[in-house]
């Protein structure tokens, strides 16, 4: 009865949607405020409606009730609770859901923050917001309830995907979906900006946080997923280039782009074309990446059951957004017309410009290679596959270019760098460049990308050292506002500094992330050692400065699941460690699945996975070292924190911020 | 140069489209076989009762080699078809079926034939999947005809269908002249 | 708490398996790393993104011991991955060939950094001719004002 309860909830928020959406356009064409806060209503009885149908749905997970088909499909009776509810979004109905869910919360949340600044532009984000919602409810309504009865009810289900029963999976999927939602709202923005006609810079203030939350979230979900890919599909690896990871980084990549170029719309009010079209493309890419997954288009490890059927609909979907959104950028930008002046190509604009350049090339990249397969196959009888390989060998050149912006940015100032200058500031982070090559190429590091990345790493870490340094030594001369008399301390001084400009700073320490992910991408990628080879209990393997010994074999049970362990000694300059790899049969499911043992430390993982018994008393291993592998994760950490320090920074900007 | 770039671009979003729409009705797991044509790889490996069997004693025959195993749940239902083609070629002289259970066990094996039939014609064993490998085979069922030549000439990904032999095979082999056929 | 111990007991009494009776110190055979390269190289053609050296399906299981013992029986690194391809095409690699019409995977992506550069450079040509405003003259100001009378506009509308 609960799910009924929650199905008509769903039927009620679609009609809601709908109305939210239709009223919004009556009360701002017919200029009647009445059918706009109508529409506000709307938006926030949509958010109620639809957390009970999700939670009409999350109860039948906890409550075993497998007469609902969803529940019957994605969960059992032996499922641990913390997977029950999170088998929510385990498949692609209840995925759905959650996609929804997090669209209404955010629609509502808009309605909540932004009513009163943004009473003109209200009404159109509004419709569009509601015409999304309309869309996805209709999907989920139509073509993908979670809401279906199964008659008869099963005595037991068919269990959730052990794959998916592992914690990266549980916050995967919300991390991600919210940076996906996220740029809803700044895309909303930008549309009614365009359709009003004021397509100034006041959108992007108001949605300069919409925007740091929608990527930073996106970042975690893409990391959560490579992070799960890492601990449990156990091939060592942690980024295959599949067509659904690729659906991923498309948008990141573009929203890495116009987080950067705002910047200059703010400050210098140019690009405004262009800044809006980085955001149309950042959620048309989003929606991209949801009809990859789900419409058997492609095939990838991640692809749900396909289903031409949905595909069909998303696709016109797609296609009304695209040619909507876009329709509208081309016709209304006549109104968009500034003189641009740069008064040299040496300056922040233009470095903020050839960022957008490589991340948008890198963006059109990926999606060459995503969609080149799919090209050929449909138009001709031949079937390719771009894999790896390809995207290592066009892709990290132009990331090495990025990289190299992002040391030159801090240093760079706006309007017009002066040879002076360049010539007092970039010497030293050179320098710190050649020595960080230097190292490199003694430390035996023969590959040209990896003494590039070296080199770089130590360029960045100087430039936004330096510049941290003479933003401290600025503070230190102009001495404290409040008594002349005290003289400050350089610790005081780069507090202050830094909480006056926490965009600034924030901004760097993402930096300093990135450049930790990147010594973590080339240290794996690069440097990993293997050994694939057979066992017996007693036999040992050296790999690098590890003895590795398999001591014994033996069986281990849990709630749902049976396995085969094998436990090994791992041993390293007197230092030894247990490592328990395992190969798991979960009851309902035929397939064993591996569960690597991993240990990490700041050096490296030693990476264990067991194989096949291919003799008697004998089991084939493949073990891993994997260096700087936990700087990857503790990069995203360091991302995180820089966010989330920009996002304090409040509207105004401080008195006498210095550019 | 404006007007270019906005035409370019919705060219671009269109063509995009235009490609998905296409795209909706491909089979992703399909791979196009580049055997046709080509002549087929022998293969020696015991039946399912222990006794050698090579594909080159058939030459001269058109060959219908399907590959198949007790764990495939479409080769369930191709079966009943099998059996029935079976039937209907067992007086000719010029056709021949011959199956290839691969990835398999022998108790499988002859417990799926035991279940849904014994079609009457030999069976390769090939439990490592070394034949199916040779023969560009990623999934079950899949069946090639190869003339009495020895050169592929038509591959059937999935399960072969009641009108196949009528529509698809028969064609085919009277095209080709073959001594001692029945037209 | 009885799984653990169940657990532990199970170990206990299976641990007298472990006594090394023929225990060494084991190499990866030398092949294994030329098998390695290859099988990196090759697509596992059911799983659909991995590569076989990597995937755990049963298809690339059963390719990567194809693979082996070509490898030990000296045959080349060409040779094997020509096996593949004469039997699965094009899709069997993970790399597309640099021939044909996958050209344009190989030059689309520098095509465009090139263009983009051309184009980006002329921009700021010409963005460096055009008339320039002098700081804090009219155009500012103006921007300012609107700024000004849109949020008043805004605070009267609803």
């Amino acid at each position: 009865m609960w799910i009924e309860i929650g199905h008509f909830a769903a039927i009620i928020a679609f009609l809601l949607a709908i109305t939210q959406s239709s009223a919004a356009v009556v009360g701002i064409t017919l200029a009647r405020p009445a059918w706009v806060r109508v529409s506000g209503r709307a938006a926030l009885a949509v958010l109620a409606l639809l957390t009970l149908a999700a939670g009409t749905l999350v109860a039948a997970f906890l409550t075993h009730d497998f007469s609902v088909r969803y529940v019957a499909e994605h969960a059992s009776l032996e499922l641990p609770v913390f997977y029950l509810a999170t088998a929510l979004w385990g498949g692609h109905e209840g995925s759905l859901l959650l996609w929804a869910w997090l669209l209404a919360l955010f629609n509502a949340v808009t309605v909540w923050r932004h009513w009163s600044t943004h009473a003109r532009s209200m009404p159109w984000i509004l419709a569009i917001l509601g015409g999304l919602l309309a869309g996805f409810l209709t999907l989920i309504l139509f073509l993908s309830s979670p809401f279906d009865r199964l008659n008869p009810a099963p005595a037991n289900g068919r269990d959730l995907n052990p794959l998916l029963q592992d914690p990266g999976m549980v916050f995967h999927p919300p991390f991600l979906y919210m940076g996906y939602v996220g740029f809803a709202i700044p895309y909303a923005f930008a549309m009614a900006a365009l359709i009003t006609g004021q397509a100034d810079e006041d959108w992007i203030l108001a949605t300069r946080r919409w925007t740091l939350f929608a990527w930073i979230t996106l970042t975690i979900g893409i990391v959560f997923g490579a992070y799960w890919a890492y601990y449990e599909l156990g091939w060592g690896g942690y980024w295959a280039w599949d067509p659904v990871e690729n659906a991923s980084f498309m948008p990141w990549l573009t929203a890495t782009a116009f987080l950067h170029s705002v910047m200059v719309q703010e400050r210098r009010g140019l690009f405004k074309t262009w800044n809006l079209f980085l955001i149309i493309t950042t959620f048309s890419l989003s929606l991209l990446g949801t009809f990859l997954v789900r419409s058997g288009v492609l095939s990838s490890v991640h692809a749900f059951a396909s289903d031409p059927g949905r595909g069909v609909y998303i696709l016109v979907f797609m296609a009304i957004l695209l040619f909507f959104s876009f329709g509208v950028l081309v016709f209304r930008s006549d109104l968009l017309r500034t003189t641009i002046h740069l008064e040299s190509p040496l300056s922040k604009e233009s470095a903020f410009l050839f960022n957008n350049l490589l991340l948008v090339v890198a963006a059109l990249t990926v999606l060459l290679g995503t969609l080149y397969p799919l090209a050929v196959e449909t138009l001709s009888d031949a079937k390719v596959s771009v894999g790896a390989p390809y995207y290592n060998k066009v892709f990290i050149p132009i990331m090495l270019g990025i990289l190299l912006l992002m040391g030159i940015g801090p240093l760079m100032p706006w309007r017009r760098a002066t040879p002076t200058r360049l010539r007092r500031d970039f010497p030293l982070p050179i320098l710190l460049g050649a020595t960080g090559l230097l190292l490199a190429a003694w430390q035996q590091v023969g590959h040209p990308y990896g003494l590039a990345t070296a080199a770089l790493i130590c360029f960045v870490v100087g430039t936004h050292g330096l510049d941290l340094w003479r933003g401290v030594q600025a503070r230190l001369a102009i001495g404290s506002p409040a008594t002349d008399a005290q003289r400050l301390t350089p610790l005081t001084a780069l507090r202050q500094l830094l909480l006056r400009h926490k965009r600034r700073y924030g901004g760097m320490l993402v930096h300093l992330g990135v450049v930790v992910m990147s010594a973590g991408f080339i240290g794996s990628g690069l440097f990993q050692q293997e050994v694939d080879l057979p066992l017996s209990p007693g036999d040992s393997v050296k790999l690098g400065d590890w003895t590795v010994t398999l001591t014994a074999m033996g069986e281990v049970a849990r709630q749902n699941w049976t396995a085969v362990e094998a436990v090994l000694q791992a041993e390293r300059n007197g230092q030894t460690i247990t490592l328990r790899p395992q190969k798991r049969s979960y009851g309902k499911r035929t397939q064993p699945t591996t569960e690597a043992a991993i240990h990490t430390t700041w050096r490296e993982d030693l990476y264990v996975v067991l194989g096949d018994s291919t003799r008697e008393n004998t089991w084939h291993f493949r073990i891993y070292r994997n260096p700087l592998v936990a700087w990857l994760w503790w990069g995203t950490g360091l991302m995180v924190g820089g966010v989330a320090f920009a996002m304090l920074q409040g509207r105004r900007p401080v008195k006498g911020e210095a550019a | 140069m404006k007007a270019l770039w906005q035409v370019a671009l919705l060219l671009t979003i269109t063509a995009i489209l235009v490609l998905f729409a296409l795209g909706l009705h491909n089979d992703p797991h399909a791979i196009p076989s580049p055997l046709l044509n080509r002549p087929a790889t022998d293969f020696a490996a015991p039946d399912l009762d222990g006794q050698p069997l090579r594909l080159s004693e058939h030459r001269g025959k058109w060959v219908l080699v399907n590959f198949w195993g007790s764990w495939c749940v479409s080769c369930v239902a191709e079966h009943p078809y099998l059996l029935e083609l079976a039937k209907k070629t067992r007086n000719r002289t010029d056709f021949v079926i011959l199956g290839v259970d691969f990835k398999d066990t022998l108790e499988g094996a002859r417990q799926f034939l035991a279940r849904h039939g014994n079609p009457g014609y030999r069976h390769a064993f090939d439990p490592g999947q070394k034949i199916a490998i040779d023969w560009g085979v990623y999934g079950a069922p899949e069946s090639y005809l190869v003339d009495p030549g020895g050169v592929i000439r038509l591959k059937q990904t999935g399960p072969l269908y009641p009108g196949w032999f009528e529509r698809v095979a028969l064609p085919l082999i009277q095209a080709a002249p073959t001594p001692g056929g029945t037209p | 708490m009885r799984t653990a111990h169940t657990v532990r007991a199970m170990l206990a009494a299976l641990l007298w398996l472990a006594i090394p009776v023929d225990a060494a110190q084991r190499d990866e055979d030398p092949s294994e790393a030329v098998v390695r390269t290859i099988a990196r190289e090759l697509r596992c053609a059911v799983c659909q993104n991995q590569s076989v050296y990597e995937s755990n399906s049963d298809l690339a299981k059963d390719m990567l011991v194809i693979i082996r013992d070509k490898v030990q029986a000296g045959e080349t690194a060409a040779a094997i991955r020509d096996y593949f391809f004469q039997r699965y095409g094009d899709y069997i690699y993970l790399e597309p060939t640099g021939t044909g019409k996958n050209r344009i995977l190989w030059w689309a992506p520098w095509l465009g950094l090139l263009l983009g550069l051309i184009g980006l450079w002329t921009a700021l040509a010409r963005w460096r001719r055009s008339p320039s405003t002098p700081d804090g003259t009219e155009p500012a100001v103006t921007a300012e004002v609107k700024h000004r009378i849109q949020k008043e506009l805004e605070r009267i509308e609803v």
